[in-house]
């Protein structure tokens, strides 16, 4: 699951166009506070916001299940509104995920996935393991059924891993956890996605981060309320727009929020995925062990080991 | 984009007080007109159990999967002709109980090619069809423990290609150039014991009747020819002193991962001795050896460093001597050094490549060297690879090439390609010089299910 909360925890932002950043200085200068309006409420600062988001609840643990569909797209207009419409059938594949956070050992969570549909690469797995320390990349592995190996996905420590997560719009880069510390903030400004009340925040990766990265800008909407990030629109080293992130159906289980639907969207490919989870489960009981090389090569033990999860 | 930025630059001079007043009037910006999205798939059935797994209804559970093939290959050298031509169906699936999982893997083959080619009736008549089980076993997992029964392969090794550890499982060779590693690799009788702590694997494997490679029938183009009689083909498993032992020890680290490998084994690979050479009788020979092997993977930035090392003990070897200016087959028993080193390298431009080098010394060093890159286009649909291997000496290339398109989730072509040209083969392996006349293309097509 953290698979996916991490693809929530990506968004970071961007360099805004000059009519948004006007905008943004109109509504700056035109803010109630500023006129003395209302009463001075105290906004956090982006840093604030974004170590929020990074570290907001998302269940010491969770089991769920995935379908993920890409395509190429095309834009179609009815009555006034655009419509963005898969070109040829979407490539759908459904898998499971199980995360956990471990906080120790300086290991920061551990995630597993694998691949149910479709019949050719069933069996695939993957498995990641985020750190602590700041900057360090996750340790990714790969089962291949058809060989009967484990695989290490070795990238590049010092370049980003744009490689595609189960052939999906969603980049490895994507799923990796990020840091506070990773990062320049900025709050741009503050808007409502249907109706939930947002923070605009425009984020610069730093350091190692800014190498091991392929988005030059983040912009990211985080909602108020729950801390998810709702939008987020990454823009490459020129600044030119690549991908939108759009996260809705957002529902509150066992009391933490959990968007249920995540649309990408590759501006520069004209190629958008969905990814929705199908059925959740938060905080369940599972051993920390479970998520190893060995669940990983050996679906029938994870089955066992998730059966008892789900019998608990 | 430059230009839409230079548009956006000249628009804002004169559409922003306007622009303005409009956000002013729409203090929340609607964002739903950029939210559709129509992907053509039904997605409003939610689970509403919220449990990722299905309701029990039942304690056992049948998963089933596999594929029909349409293959064909044809060789393009000398002689021309097809070695395949029919479809093929593979069968995979698993019984889940509340005892155990029941695991098993099998295929049929209905290959015309040798009716086609006019080969030896009996030879032809194994091949419409010829089926095998390549794994039928229970599985227990039980704690840190997993225990293993049944007919299993078993993988050893951290190479690609030149694996030199893999010692374990039989190889079907019967096709020669036409079958995968992964595809001949053929399961045999055996009890694996698994045991887990942390970062440390441990395998034991108990094999009571081995089974060894397979090589193409006599009758087969590259088979024996049919006047020669062989000995212990197939009889050699029935001997009670076949019991097989073997463990494996992986340590896996945040750098990479190291196996250590012991076995007590015979020789997989058939050698051949000569009992007679005037009516041209030979016997099949599998003896028992040590073998003691290490792997070993290191992550390191964008590569993945990769070494394996065995050393046999008194391993059977095929020899040959020569008796009046032909070269009969003899045996030995020899110490075999076997080393390999490889790379992978994984650029998200420029593909994924892999170099492994590996040898082996018996009398002399004999060496293979491959090259390989493979590169996904059209979002994964289009799949292009591409292999040479060098036999011994730069003179002796062996070069593969193969393009996938995956039509759609269930479809899928492949056309590939194989040439070789042996011209200096070694002394030691005379044999090799035949594989030349192997040029060879084929097209298949593959439905999943």
């Amino acid at each position: 699951m953290s698979s996916i909360i991490h693809l929530i925890q990506t968004f970071n932002l961007n360099k805004l166009c000059f009519l948004s950043f006007s905008f943004c200085l109109f509504v700056f200068f035109n803010s109630p506070s500023l006129k003395g309006e209302e009463k001075k409420v105290e906004v956090p600062s982006p840093k604030e916001i974004m170590k929020k988001t990074f570290n907001r609840n998302e269940g010491k643990s969770s089991y769920v299940s995935n379908i993920l569909l890409s395509c190429q797209f095309e834009i179609v207009k009815k009555n006034n509104k655009s419509k963005k419409k898969c070109s040829s059938p979407p490539r759908i594949k459904e898998f499971k995920s199980i995360a956990i956070e471990i906080q120790k050992d300086s290991i920061d969570a551990k995630s597993l996935s694998l691949i149910k549909k479709p019949a050719s690469e069933k069996g695939l797995g993957f498995m990641q393991v985020d750190y602590i320390e700041e900057g360090k990349s996750s340790d990714q592995w790969m089962f291949l059924p058809a060989l009967k190996k484990t695989k290490r996905v070795v990238g590049d420590e010092d370049g980003p891993k744009t490689g595609s997560f189960f052939g999906s719009e969603i980049s490895y880069e994507d799923i990796e956890k990020h840091h506070e510390n990773d990062f320049t903030y900025k709050l741009i400004k503050e808007e409502k996605i249907k109706e939930t009340p947002t923070w605009v925040i425009e984020m610069t990766p730093t350091g190692k981060k800014a190498k091991t990265r392929s988005y030059g800008k983040s912009t990211s909407w985080i909602s108020k309320r729950s801390y998810i990030v709702l939008k987020t629109e990454h823009y490459d080293k020129r600044g030119f727009l690549l991908k939108t992130f759009k996260q809705s159906n957002v529902e509150k289980i066992n009391g933490i929020w959990i968007a249920k639907r995540m649309i990408v969207i590759n501006h520069q490919k004209s190629r958008m995925s969905m990814l929705k989870l199908k059925s959740v489960l938060i905080n369940p009981q599972f051993s920390e062990d479970l998520i190893s090389l060995r669940a990983l090569k050996d679906e029938t033990f994870l089955e066992s080991e998730l059966q008892k999860i789900h019998g608990k | 984009m430059k230009s839409q930025v230079s548009l956006t630059k000249a628009m804002s001079a004169y559409i922003l007080p306007v622009l303005a007043l409009i956000f002013i009037s729409y203090p929340t910006i609607s964002l739903s007109s950029e939210d559709e999205f129509d992907f053509g798939f039904e997605d409003s059935e939610e689970n509403k159990d919220q449990r990722p797994l299905e309701k029990k209804s039942s304690p056992f559970k049948i998963d089933l999967n596999g594929n029909i093939t349409l293959k064909s290959s044809r060789q393009i050298g000398s002689p021309k002709r097809w070695n395949y031509l029919g479809p093929s169906l593979k069968l995979k699936g698993s019984l889940n109980t509340p005892y155990a999982f029941l695991k098993f893997d099998g295929d049929s083959e209905f290959n015309l090619a040798f009716k086609i080619e006019k080969d030896d009736e009996t030879f032809s008549k194994k091949h419409l069809p010829k089926s095998r089980l390549r794994e039928i076993y229970v599985q227990k997992s039980f704690g840190k423990h997993t225990i293993y029964l049944g007919k299993k392969i078993v993988v050893w090794g951290k190479a690609d290609a030149l694996v030199i550890t893999d010692v374990l499982t039989p190889k079907d060779n019967s096709l020669l150039l036409l079958t995968d590693i992964e595809k001949s690799r053929t399961g045999q009788l055996l009890f694996e014991w698994d045991f887990y702590l942390k970062n440390i694997e441990l395998n034991l494997y108990a094999i009571p009747f081995p089974l060894y490679n397979l090589y193409p029938d006599q009758g087969h183009p590259y088979g024996l020819p049919l006047n020669y009689t062989v000995k212990n083909q197939g009889e050699f498993t029935k001997k009670e002193q076949n019991s097989e032992g073997a463990l494996r020890i992986n340590y896996e680290s945040d750098w990479g991962s190291t196996a250590f490998l012991l076995a007590s084994i015979h020789n997989r690979d058939s050698v051949l001795e000569t009992i007679n050479i005037f009516d041209l009788s030979f016997q099949e020979k599998h003896e028992r050896y040590l073998f003691l092997g290490l792997t070993m993977d290191i992550a390191l930035k964008k590569m993945l460093l990769k070494t394996e090392m065995a050393y046999e003990k008194e391993k059977l070897t095929q020899t040959y001597t020569e008796f009046f200016g032909q070269q009969i087959p003899t045996v030995a028993k020899q110490n075999v050094l076997s080393l390999m080193g490889g790379v992978d390298y994984n650029h998200n431009r420029w593909g994924n490549w892999i170099f492994e080098i590996s040898g082996s010394k018996i009398e002399k060093w004999s060496h293979l060297l491959l090259m390989s890159f493979s590169k996904n286009f059209l979002n994964e649909d289009l799949k292009l690879s591409a292999s040479i291997t060098f036999y011994d000496h730069l003179k002796n290339p062996s070069l593969s090439a193969s393009s996938s398109y995956r039509i759609n989730d269930s479809l899928k072509a492949t056309l590939s390609s194989t040439l070789i040209d042996i011209q200096k083969p070694l002394d030691s392996n005379p044999m090799l010089s035949g594989l030349s006349e192997m040029d060879q293309i084929g097209l298949e097509i593959k439905y999943l299910f």
